[in-house]
């Protein structure tokens, strides 16, 4: 009856669809796509940021392709000496002992 | 990392960070805005409205007055909640009846009375935010909601529910900037 979408749509992600995907291209084993749902700028632009103080890896960037659509892709591509996933791994745990340090300070 | 902290007060908080990359400070901020659970009202019975304002209009101001939402962590999103529609697990309810007899009138938030069943319930603790403090030209004054001339009556119930700022901005928290 009416053409609002359902605010729950940005939130939570629906049951048929994973959070993670990850597309991978067969010519290059160092280079991945991973595809996050019900993300946005928030956790993209700090993951990207952080991977980028990663020395093995070469690329890494982010997008939001559609405004609408909630989910972000994220490319990585590293030099070999670690894989993709390791290199986002390392860098969430980077990212969680950063923030951890931040409440420390506000504790105190 | 070395935090200073600039200007505290009941509404304000000014703080200086040191060695923190700009992308970490922009994810505090918009997580700050956006993710952290507050409470507004967003479904409004009406019984009686002979005002000149419509009822979709006085819902649409109700649902931008903020809530102190102190204990917004304990009440339960109305998705997860057991119940039917909402309880008072999941909601807080707020009435309003007001009538204009002699003069002209104006409906204001300290209107608004918080409706409870027993005194252990969350909703005891929660009621309308009446002023801003921190800009000094409405420090203390209450939010107008509408007015009312004589012979004219607003009665109705507000739901209040628990949200999050990327829902819908009446949910938003705070501004950080």
């Amino acid at each position: 009856m009416s053409n609002i979408p359902n605010p729950l749509d940005s939130i939570l992600v629906p049951e048929n669809k994973k959070k993670i995907k990850i597309f991978k291209k067969n010519e290059n084993e160092n280079c991945c796509y991973y595809k996050i749902e019900r993300e946005d700028h928030t956790l993209g632009n700090l993951l990207h940021s952080q991977l980028l103080t990663d020395k093995n890896v070469l690329f890494s960037g982010y997008k939001k392709p559609h405004p609408l659509e909630h989910f972000i892709v994220l490319k990585i591509i590293t030099d070999g000496k670690i894989s993709p996933n390791e290199a986002l791994d390392s860098s969430l745990k980077d990212i969680y002992i950063k923030l951890s340090l931040v409440e420390d300070c506000i504790k105190v | 990392m070395d935090l200073k902290i600039n200007k505290v007060s009941n509404y304000d908080l000014g703080i200086t960070i040191d060695n923190m990359s700009l992308s970490l400070v922009n994810a505090l901020r918009r997580t700050m805005m956006g993710e952290i659970p507050t409470l507004a009202i967003e479904l409004v019975k009406f019984e009686i409205n002979t005002s000149i304002f419509h009822d979709e209009f006085i819902a649409h101001r109700l649902g931008l007055i903020p809530i102190k939402s102190e204990k917004a962590i304990d009440f339960k999103f109305t998705r997860e909640c057991n119940c039917d529609a909402h309880c008072y697990k999941c909601a807080c309810y707020f009435t309003l009846d007001i009538s204009c007899d002699d003069e002209n009138k104006s409906v204001y938030s300290t209107d608004l009375e918080t409706k409870i069943s027993n005194k252990n319930d969350l909703g005891s603790s929660v009621f309308p935010i009446h002023f801003s403090g921190s800009n000094k030209l409405i420090e203390k004054k209450p939010i107008l909601i509408s007015k009312l001339k004589p012979g004219q009556r607003i009665k109705l119930i507000g739901i209040a529910k628990k949200g999050i700022g990327k829902r819908t901005c009446q949910m938003e928290s705070r501004f950080v900037g």
